[in-house]
């Protein structure tokens, strides 16, 4: 099981199926958007961040060797993409901008409003690990760093978090996934 | 308030709403890309071949940052550094005009409906060649028509294939002669007869005419970031003369913050590329180094204005709208026009 879309679809596109294709990137904008937006936040950028990645998703899937490879493929180009799109419009102007995102719950504003006030190097390390439980190592590969580098920034961006909202959780989840890292 | 900030963040993320996936138009540009793609490969080993064997036909151009080489039909483009503007207006080409190494004659009898999208001319400070690159209202159907000055091409051999060239290479398309330009138009939908009326209209034409005749295709407000062409186009329909700018959810967004700063809403339409990399061959725009000019679209005492205006009627990032500003010297009137059909427009503040 992938965790963007089932085996057999994405097997099935690979093999240059049409309709699969189609199937896929349905299947998959929600969460590419979703996670656009994250590491964006901004919607219309998001958006745009998002179509590009299925772009390319549905230009170059038959390339793709395995199912096996499809996850961290996906969020490589959508971490691509976005940085492109953040870096396209970034600007005097735009190096505060508040996200756009409509939600009825506080917490969930104060959970952007968090992730928003981190810089796109410590925010890109910190939605792939809280938000998509990725492993340090993983996100060092789909961001293209060293793995060194994501710990540095991880730590970072727990810091800054925590001096953000101070009342929410946040270190003991990442000491229990950076155990289980560690043990497996 | 505690909770698991991994947990809440993920809640958050779900309650992200997701717009619809307008599936047939990745399609298009899937096999759009793919296409030009294979083009791109088929035709630079054509070249390669030309530039053994065809050395008689062709031609090569250097102007600033630009290198022009064509034969045949094919043409190779190599950009070091371009200036390009997205919906430029009369003003904006006229001061491209009057900095033109050359007498431009503009596109004139384009296919009705098209309108001027961007301009990308370089050198920035004296251009000697110009990419207009046009678009329908529905966006779906496009044009390129890009004018050299063919006097400079004429002049220069040295940059002939088999020399330190490394280019973009494409078909032509169409292409004819005016004068000292040569003209370049490609575009799916362009059928011959369209072609022939351009050209044949071109002929006739001189820089002054064209120029006047080419307004018609260009905004006659400032267009800023992320509005949509049929909005903008509505919005055309309700301004009066002046100066008049319309921004999209991206800006109003920004406006309250700009405001509280004093600063004026900027005009980013028009970049500056330079220092643009090569990857086998083919420019890579994304890792050019880009220049903003600070242009200013709405100065700070407008912004507030328009701050106001947009609170006070409760209209924010979320309206599903654009703004339309008209200023009159120190006044403005501010309309809001909504993004879907039939766009809407309600005045919602008068000097």
């Amino acid at each position: 099981m992938t965790r963007w879309a089932s085996p057999d679809l994405v097997a099935a596109a690979i093999a240059g199926d049409a309709a699969a294709k189609d199937g896929l990137v349905a299947e998959i904008w929600p969460a590419c958007f979703r996670l656009a937006a994250s590491l964006i936040g901004d919607r219309a950028l998001a958006q745009d961040a998002a179509q590009e990645a299925c772009v390319i998703i549905y230009r170059k899937i038959s390339h793709l060797r395995s199912t096996d490879a499809f996850d961290a493929w996906v969020y490589r180009i959508v971490a691509r993409e976005s940085a492109r799109v953040r870096r396209r419009f970034r600007s005097a102007e735009t190096s505060a901008y508040e996200s756009g995102f409509t939600s009825d719950s506080t917490a969930s504003v104060d959970v952007w409003r968090a992730l928003l006030a981190l810089s796109p190097r410590l925010r890109d390390v910190a939605v792939l690990f809280y938000v998509d439980d990725l492993k340090t190592e993983e996100i060092a590969r789909i961001l293209g760093i060293a793995h060194a580098t994501v710990r540095t920034r991880l730590a970072r961006a727990r810091d800054r978090l925590r001096s953000i909202l101070g009342d929410y959780a946040i270190e003991p989840q990442a000491t229990v996934k950076e155990v289980k890292e560690h043990v497996c | 308030m505690s909770a698991d900030f991994s947990t809440m963040a993920k809640k958050a993320r779900a309650q992200i709403s997701v717009p619809p996936l307008d599936i047939a138009a990745i399609r298009e540009r899937a096999a759009t890309f793919g296409a030009r793609e294979r083009l791109r490969r088929i035709v630079l080993a054509l070249a390669a071949l030309l530039g053994v064997i065809g050395g008689a036909v062709a031609y090569a151009a250097l102007g600033g940052g630009v290198h022009v080489w064509f034969a045949g039909n094919n043409v190779k483009v190599t950009v070091q550094s371009l200036a390009q503007i997205r919906e430029p207006t009369a003003a904006d080409v006229r001061d491209i005009t009057a900095k033109a190494a050359f007498p431009i004659v503009f596109p004139v009898a384009v296919p009705r409906g098209m309108r001027v999208w961007w301009i990308a001319y370089d050198p920035a400070d004296s251009p000697r060649l110009l990419t207009i690159e046009y678009r329908s209202a529905t966006g779906g159907s496009r044009m390129s028509v890009t004018l050299i000055d063919e006097a400079k091409i004429r002049s220069d051999q040295s940059l002939l294939p088999g020399g330190p060239l490394q280019a973009l290479t494409s078909k032509i398309g169409r292409h004819w002669q005016i004068g000292r330009e040569l003209v370049l138009v490609q575009g799916r939908e362009l059928s011959p007869a369209s072609a022939t009326r351009m050209r044949s209209a071109m002929q006739r034409s001189t820089p002054a005419a064209s120029e006047s005749a080419f307004d018609a295709t260009l905004r006659r407000i400032v267009v800023l970031q992320k509005v949509e062409p049929r909005v903008a186009d509505a919005a055309e329909r309700i301004a009066s003369a002046g100066r008049n700018v319309i921004i999209g959810d991206w800006d109003i967004r920004q406006l309250p913050r700009i405001a509280a700063r004093g600063k004026p809403l900027r005009d980013s339409r028009l970049v500056y590329l330079t220092s643009i990399p090569q990857r086998r061959g083919q420019p890579i725009y994304r890792d050019a180094t880009m220049y903003w000019p600070k242009a200013i679209a709405i100065p700070a005492s407008g912004v507030r204005v328009i701050e106001t205006t947009l609170r006070k009627a409760n209209v924010g990032a979320n309206c599903g709208c654009a703004i339309l500003v008209h200023r009159s010297g120190n006044a403005y009137t501010v309309w809001k026009i909504e993004t879907a059909p039939p766009y809407e427009a309600q005045k919602l503040s008068s000097p």
